[in-house]
């Protein structure tokens, strides 16, 4: 019993000096920068030496080179890194962001590496002031199609933001079962990491259907549309947009009692079509039953935004 | 429209204006600086970048204009904080420590998020500094950087 507690204690505190030798293998890879110039051989096999600029191990080396150029290598790129006229060092291996720690830096921080008096850091890179996708003010222009939705099949669009959480918006298109359309959409969003975009919209739409699919339908429907929209940023001048949402039917009064009634049950002929895709038979059959003519509908937009 | 819907519209336009603010890199407040290297400048930064995307704990503070070429940035470390300050039209930062600075106050914590594998940072920075030959930059900010 005793050895083995004699032989757990051993291993505690074997445990013990592995891990404090490991913690100062950690260290010590943050915290060498005395290296100045360095020999960067590259997994493609091209070599660079250069002044070491920043070195931050498992995501990239930067170094200056003697045009002055500033280059960063991704981790993953270098092969193997020297000193020049020292010993070739192997890379240790990709450091995962999870084991990045979030401590002050125990010697000086790359970039430079601000060492004892130093005054000047030279080859700062600038930081990248362009501003984020969803940003500022814009007029946007764009196609977009869906089933359902306010433009119908295919439509064109135009707007205008004021400023990222607001977009007004107009579009006309071919439509869809209730002919062509013109559609006017307001939205309120919030905008993620600049290259993210959600919100809601909320628009009226008028459709045009010079011949009717049902008999006596008015040519003329107005519809008030609800929507949720995602955006996704294609680069800094465009955007994809999603939308989900219903259309509620204004005038249904002009589609009661197109349907002709069952002698015995009282039903209407349009009561069992298909609730989507939404048509002037469905439209009919909820105005007969006194119901709210609701569409659901969907819709995807291709989008580019002025500068 | 009815004062229920103006209100209820207001709240989401306030929604979506506060939505869009938490999920963005910010900064608010002012530096100034003077001298013979730093020149005379004043920087109200909008826009900062967490330290950690380039291997230190602080925040990169600048303007998101690109007519601007000012920029201060603010490391934390064991030893002490520190703040770099560039030199305009210059890819040169000024250095600038605690034995410089009459007042060096820097804050810098994880807000627990990550993006891309980045931990972003808050954290509040106040200096007065001056360094003999380049000049002094004084100024507040707190900031959000993803």
């Amino acid at each position: 019993m005793r050895a083995l507690a004699a032989a757990a204690a051993a291993a505690l505190a074997c445990a013990g000096l592995c891990a404090r030798a490991w913690a100062g293998d950690a260290s010590a890879e943050r915290t060498d920068h005395a290296v100045s110039r360095v020999h960067v051989v590259l997994i493609d096999g091209s070599e660079l030496q250069g002044e070491l600029v920043e070195r931050v191990p498992g995501d990239h080396l930067t170094l200056q080179l003697a045009t002055g150029e500033i280059r960063r290598l991704p981790w993953a790129s270098i092969a193997s890194s020297r000193e020049v006229g020292g010993a070739t060092e192997t890379l240790p291996p990709l450091v995962t962001p999870e084991s990045t720690p979030l401590t002050p830096l125990t010697s000086s921080p790359p970039l430079g590496a601000p060492r004892a008096g130093t005054d000047v850091i030279r080859g700062w890179p600038r930081p990248d002031r362009r501003p984020p996708t969803f940003s500022g003010e814009h007029y946007v222009l764009g196609v977009g199609g869906g089933v359902g939705s306010p433009t119908g099949y295919v439509g064109a669009l135009a707007g205008y933001e004021p400023a990222p959480w607001c977009e007004l918006q107009l579009g006309a298109g071919l439509g869809g079962r209730f002919g062509y359309a013109v559609a006017a959409t307001g939205r309120l969003q919030a905008v993620a990491f600049g290259a993210m975009r959600f919100g809601l919209g909320v628009g009226l739409s008028t459709n045009y259907a010079p011949s009717p699919s049902l008999a006596g339908a008015p040519k003329q429907t107005q519809f008030l549309n609800l929507d949720f929209n995602q955006d996704y940023a294609l680069g800094r001048s465009a955007f994809l947009r999603l939308t989900s949402g219903v259309a509620f039917l204004l005038n249904p009064g002009g589609f009661e009692g197109l349907c002709p009634k069952d002698a015995t049950s009282g039903l209407s002929s349009c009561a069992f079509v298909a609730p989507f895709p939404a048509d002037a038979r469905a439209a009919a059959s909820a105005a007969d039953h006194g119901r709210t003519v609701v569409m659901p509908y969907f819709g995807l937009e291709l989008l580019w935004m002025s500068s | 429209m009815s004062g229920g819907l103006r209100l209820a519209c207001s709240a989401l336009a306030l929604a979506c204006a506060a939505l869009s603010a938490a999920c963005s890199s910010s900064a608010t407040g002012r530096f100034e600086a003077s001298g013979p290297r730093l020149g005379r400048w004043t920087m109200a930064p909008d826009r900062c970048l967490s330290g950690l995307h380039r291997g230190y704990v602080g925040a990169d503070l600048f303007r998101a204009d690109e007519r601007e070429d000012t920029e201060l940035v603010v490391v934390q470390r064991l030893e002490g904080p520190m703040v770099l300050a560039r030199i305009p039209g210059t890819d040169e930062m000024v250095v600038f420590r605690a034995d410089e600075c009459a007042t060096l106050q820097v804050d810098v914590h994880g807000n627990g998020v990550k993006v891309n594998g980045v931990p972003a940072v808050s954290g509040t920075v106040s200096i007065e500094c001056d360094k003999p030959g380049f000049g002094s930059v004084r100024g507040a900010a707190t900031f959000t950087c993803y």
